[in-house]
């Protein structure tokens, strides 16, 4: 068991580092940064000391180094660099080991920490595709078992066909679609706005107001494709779990259909899914983006977006960064959720 | 008194629709009364329609499948009443409380994912408490495996051996002190050692809760010393119905007869065995005898101190030596996990022994050591035409030979081994099991072998194909003076066709020798052991 983990941690930590390096080589070798910071007006002078300052007229490799050092959480610093909140321990007269948060350097655009803006992000993706999971798990998979419990009569045609349309389509296109109609169209009925954060400001008082409503129509958005792809795996799923010996002997004791299929089925039937359903969360991610930035939410995918579109590299290597982790995360727990599954495993 | 039978099954037929408009006959037409009390054996082959009579009843054959005819089921206050008519939650409360059934697989029987408590707490009736109901289970499992019923009552179906779970099956099927208990070939999965014990303590159950068991197998000599009556289906018909001493000791019926002798037994030894089709003529042909045998002293093939094993950790397989020579028959019996396939793997390079050597002799090379697998359903590519399947093993094998040539190999190959030559263009699906392992020996030959290992390759087949099976091997042994490696955990096929056997268990050798000598005077312990239960 300590075996397992400390080996699935070694292997996080080391695509973590690639991930790491291949930021770095993406956007901080190749572009000249100092021209994205100032724009073109700037003389030289400003450059050359913009260069100075983010240590940009260093060799790739040292400045490689100082970055892995900057994101460390643990490193080697001489004294005088070491700042006040950081926890040390001192190893020479110049030199301490040093325990700190990782950073990510300040934003180009306004010198805010990176840190803090992807922080504030993720809890607002967070939010928005735990809230899109669940739904589309809870629907994909009683929209499966009423399939396959209705195998191949109408209901089970016309959930197919709608499970296969939705996985077919893009998701910035069901969000314009569902904000149009939803939003704009049936405004009257719904009420629901067509764009909007989780917080919001209240125009009388001034202060920010959680406001729920806004959050519907882009988890909604959000889980079309993974309640349709999670509907089709649970069906297949569920048909193959009906044909197994252990379901005749639940019949065979006489269990009424509906222990049979919460008690026998579900569990087994389960696993394959959350198997092939993990490989979606990462074009859950992707759609997010298309989400967040149309629905104007605010979180990681709408503010990677615009640090693109404004070359803020700190803030989009970070984000990169951040994703990463939030996959390694994902992953990891989607092991663990085998094993609860599946007893075998343990 | 003449008391009405428990179940009285009158003309019930059973068909099954495919997919593509055929209707298939799987029963066709059973009348069948079976006594509150007794053990009734229902003999048959696959195909028979033994195991999808009693399924029938309680409604768990699949969608496609057509009823007729009525089962009347007596209970307890002598009120009788047709399974057939009965609305689904009437069957479901007949199910928990008046008939059972064990099946074959309890692996796959038993769901994976839920601990053995629950899934036998579930089948509780009487409103108590989850307590109550505990103790009420381990009571049972108490009955079917003294001093592992708390440790069976928690763990999941795959941390017990096969037996605790075939086991388990049974106190479930008890739980609720059935009339009627259906167990459907509730050996045929376990190893042979285990298989009586789960046999005796069926028994045992039943007499102990006044229950009638219907006893569904397809080998009527390892059954028929526990059953009151015997019934025997052929091609979904009962055939013969009697006692158990007229069914063993003077059948009528020649497809009983058949199936009786055609069962490797003390009598046939030294005989080519008769086969069903032997007995369906009017005059049944005297059965031939073998030829006299010639084994050359030079060996063919040595395996020296092989051994295998597995994730650096698990010994499948110590130092083995065997000398393999012209013409003779080895047979390697073992339980399951005893090492028998992995050193049949090692002999057809299949594995790399993890250390010893195979020496070959002047005129061998690895490409004539061929092999016939366990099961001829999942070992021929059910996309490729037979004579394709066996067209490419003689381009690799003969390069040599023109397209014609080969087309007139495979037509002499399939002849050898009895397949209709003029089926070679056909693909596996449309032909039978034993015709399927028929095909594999014929595609095992295209490499002009000189050794053949046949890993348990009769063992998926029915009795009456097993015979015809073995009959091609013995007369592939004759004939061509084929060296074969027989692996088999089956005692009576063994002494039937081997020469030499070694026994293997847990990867070690524990003995070898001549098999006369082998069964008249068995030295280990653990041979003695595998040679009462063949005896008994």
């Amino acid at each position: 068991m300590i075996k397992a983990l400390a080996s699935k941690a070694l292997y996080s930590i080391s695509i973590l580092w690639g991930v790491i390096t291949l930021c770095f080589i993406l956007f901080y070798v190749f572009p000249d940064a100092e021209d994205m910071m100032v724009g073109q007006r700037a003389d030289l002078q400003t450059k050359q000391a913009i260069k100075e300052e983010l240590g940009l007229d260093k060799p790739v490799f040292i400045r490689y180094l100082n970055y892995l050092k900057q994101l460390s959480p643990i490193g080697i610093f001489s004294k005088p660099d070491i700042p006040k909140n950081w926890y040390e321990i001192s190893l020479s007269e110049n030199n301490s080991i040093v325990f700190k948060n990782p950073e990510l350097g300040r934003s180009y655009q306004n010198r805010r920490s990176v840190v803090n803006i992807l922080m504030e992000a993720l809890i607002g993706t967070l939010i928005l595709a735990g809230v899109a999971m669940t739904f589309a798990f809870i629907i994909g998979i009683l929209f499966g078992i009423i399939a396959a419990l209705n195998y191949q009569n109408l209901i089970d045609s016309l959930l197919l066909f709608l499970s296969t349309l939705f996985i077919s389509v893009p998701s910035f296109f069901s969000s314009i679609i569902i904000a149009w109609l939803f939003g704009f169209i049936w405004y009257q009925y719904t009420g629901l706005p067509l764009t909007g954060s989780l917080f919001s400001i209240d125009m009388e008082s001034g202060k920010q107001v959680l406001t729920l409503s806004n959050l519907i129509l882009p988890a909604i958005a959000l889980a079309v494709r993974p309640v349709a792809v999670i509907t089709q795996l649970m069906r297949t799923s569920v048909l193959a779990n009906l044909e197994s010996d252990y379901i005749r002997t639940a019949k065979a004791k006489g269990l009424p259909p509906y222990l049979i299929i919460l008690k026998h089925t579900l569990k087994n039937a389960l696993n394959p899914v959350i198997t092939a359903a993990s490989g979606w969360f990462a074009s859950m991610m992707a759609g997010a983006f298309f989400v967040e930035y149309i629905f104007n939410w605010k979180g990681l995918g709408k503010v990677l977006i615009e640090s693109v579109q404004m070359s803020d590299l700190p803030v989009v290597s970070g984000g990169v960064i951040y994703i990463a982790i939030i996959f390694i995360i994902v992953n990891t727990l989607v092991d663990l959720s085998y094993k609860y599954l599946d007893p075998k495993l343990r | 008194m003449l008391t009405e039978p428990l179940l009285d099954l009158q003309k019930l037929k059973i068909s099954f629709k495919s997919p593509f408009g055929k209707t298939i006959e799987a029963v066709r037409g059973i009348d069948l009364s079976i006594q509150r009390g007794e053990v009734l054996g229902i003999i048959g082959e696959s195909g028979s329609g033994k195991s999808v009579t009693f399924l029938s009843l309680m409604k768990l054959l699949s969608p496609n499948a057509t009823v007729e005819g009525k089962a009347f089921f007596n209970f307890k206050d002598n009120f009788s009443s047709d399974l057939f008519a009965l609305k689904p939650q009437e069957l479901r409360k007949l199910a928990l409380r008046n008939i059972a059934y064990i099946f074959q697989d309890p692996l796959a029987a038993l769901n994976p994912s839920l601990r053995i408590g629950k899934q036998m707490t579930e089948c509780i009736l009487e409103k108590i408490n989850s307590e109550q109901k505990k103790i009420k289970c381990l009571q049972i499992l108490e009955d079917v495996m003294p001093g592992l019923s708390e440790r069976a009552y928690n763990s999941f179906p795959h941390q017990l051996s096969g037996g605790q779970r075939q086991r388990v099956m049974i106190a479930m099927a008890m739980l609720n002190k059935p009339d009627l208990l259906i167990a459907d070939e509730p050996t045929t999965a376990l190893d042979p050692e285990v298989q009586d014990n789960i046999l005796n303590l069926l028994l045992q159950m039943v007499r102990k809760y006044g229950t009638t068991l219907i006893l569904i197998s397809h080998d009527i000599r390892s059954v028929a010393d526990f059953c009151d009556r015997i019934a025997v289906f052929y091609q979904g018909k009962m055939v013969e119905l009697g006692t158990k001493n007229d069914i063993v000791s003077k059948p009528h019926e020649p497809y009983t007869k058949a199936l009786l002798s055609c069962r490797p037994n003390q009598s046939n030894q030294g005989f080519y065995l008769s086969t069903i089709k032997d007995f369906m003529q009017n005059e049944v042909p005297a059965p031939q005898k073998f030829p006299d045998l010639h084994i050359s002293e030079n060996s063919l093939l040595d395996a020296i101190d092989v051994s295998q094993v597995y994730n650096k950790k698990f010994k499948a397989l110590e130092p083995v030596t065997l000398r393999i020579k012209k013409g003779e028959c080895i047979g390697i019996i073992g339980e399951s996990g005893s090492g028998k396939s992995t050193f049949a793997k090692i002999l057809v390079h299949l594995e790399k022994p993890n250390s010893g050597t195979l020496v070959y002799a002047d005129t061998l090379t690895p490409s004539k050591v061929q092999m016939v697998f366990q099961d001829p359903f999942a070992s021929l590519n059910p996309a490729i035409p037979v004579g394709d399947a066996i067209d490419e093993i003689l381009k690799i094998h003969q390069p040599q030979l023109n397209k014609r040539e080969r087309q007139n190999r495979i037509f002499a190959l399939l002849k050898e081994t009895g397949v209709d030559e003029s089926l070679s263009n056909k693909k596996p699906a449309a032909f039978s099991g034993g015709q399927r392992q028929r095909i594999c020996i014929a595609r095992a030959l295209a490499a002009e072998p000189e050794i053949l290992v046949c890993d348990e390759a009769v063992s998926a087949l029915d009795i009456s194909v097993q015979a015809q099976v073995l009959n091609l091997l013995k007369r592939l042994q004759f004939e061509r003076g084929l060296s074969l490696v027989f692996i088999t955990h089956d005692m009576n096929v063994a002494k039937h066709i081997c020469n030499r056997i070694l026994i293997l268990k847990n990867g070690q050798l524990v003995e070898q020798g001549e098999t006369a000598e082998l069964f008249e005077n068995p030295q280990n312990s653990y041979t003695k052991k595998i040679l009462s239960y063949y005896q008994a």
